[in-house]
């Protein structure tokens, strides 16, 4: 059972990491430039509201 | 007439917990954007790339469905709070919620919010990480109240945690994408 999910899981995360790789690379190199705000922050923040939403999920 | 008068007390409740749970977050922050500055910035982007390939590792793991369960003092606010009155209640556990740290965790990506804001090393970015994870979080009693109005019979908190397993993936992604930027941003 465990291995099934376990298998099935592997797809998604494989997609997912990719996806945030190549997402991310190109982003970061825009965001070195001087205008706006860095992708670094943009993404803590976007990081925040990801984990304070995740957390309704606890008991 | 008692319907109204309970929903005006519950929206009162929400009103404080919201704003209160925005707040704790915000002086958090600020604390943290503050002592952060006393860091130097060779140390604070060293300690940053550390902590980027960290986040790339626990969130693949994570991603592959191996749950590492992250240090935590996973408990909930305390009983007694309820005794104390609906608002100083409700103004006190939005204060801890808005922090966070001495509340359930849960999930990887939180460590995230007090590194990024003491490592960002300013009052005002520190202030900004962790006031949006405060305001995020005291918002999202909205959203139940919202449903709870529409659907009163609705297991809203028996929908929630049976999302979690979406959650925790949602997350992980989240803070690998988070180190995976990081690392590129301060150069690993």
């Amino acid at each position: 059972m465990s291995t099934k999910v376990r298998s099935a899981r592997w797809p998604l995360a494989l997609w997912i990491f990719t996806g945030a790789v190549l997402t991310a690379i190109p982003l970061s190199l825009v965001a070195r430039g001087p205008r706006g705000m860095p992708l670094s922050v943009a993404l803590l923040l976007l990081s925040a509201v990801v984990a304070a939403i995740a957390q309704q999920t606890l008991p | 007439m008692e319907r109204s008068q309970a929903s005006s007390s519950w929206l009162s409740k929400a009103v404080v917990f919201s704003l209160s749970s925005a707040v704790g977050g915000l002086v958090t922050g600020v604390a943290l954007g503050v002592a952060g500055s006393l860091i130097p910035p060779q140390v604070r982007t060293a300690t940053g790339s550390l902590l980027a390939i960290v986040a790339i590792v626990v969130g693949g793991l994570e991603l592959t469905g191996r749950h590492l369960r992250p240090p935590q003092c996973d408990r909930e606010t305390p009983q007694r709070w309820v005794h104390a009155g609906p608002l100083r209640w409700a103004l006190r556990n939005g204060l801890a919620l808005g922090c966070g740290a001495a509340t359930r965790l849960g999930f990887w990506l939180w460590y995230a919010i007090p590194a990024g804001a003491l490592l960002a090393g300013r009052l005002d970015l520190g202030a900004a990480i962790y006031g949006t994870y405060g305001a995020a979080r005291g918002v999202a009693v909205w959203g139940i109240i919202l449903v709870l109005a529409r659907r009163a019979d609705s297991d809203i908190t028996g929908w929630l945690v049976g999302h979690r397993g979406t959650a925790r993936i949602v997350a992980a992604a989240q803070l690998v994408l988070l180190g995976v930027t990081m690392a590129i941003v301060v150069g690993v």
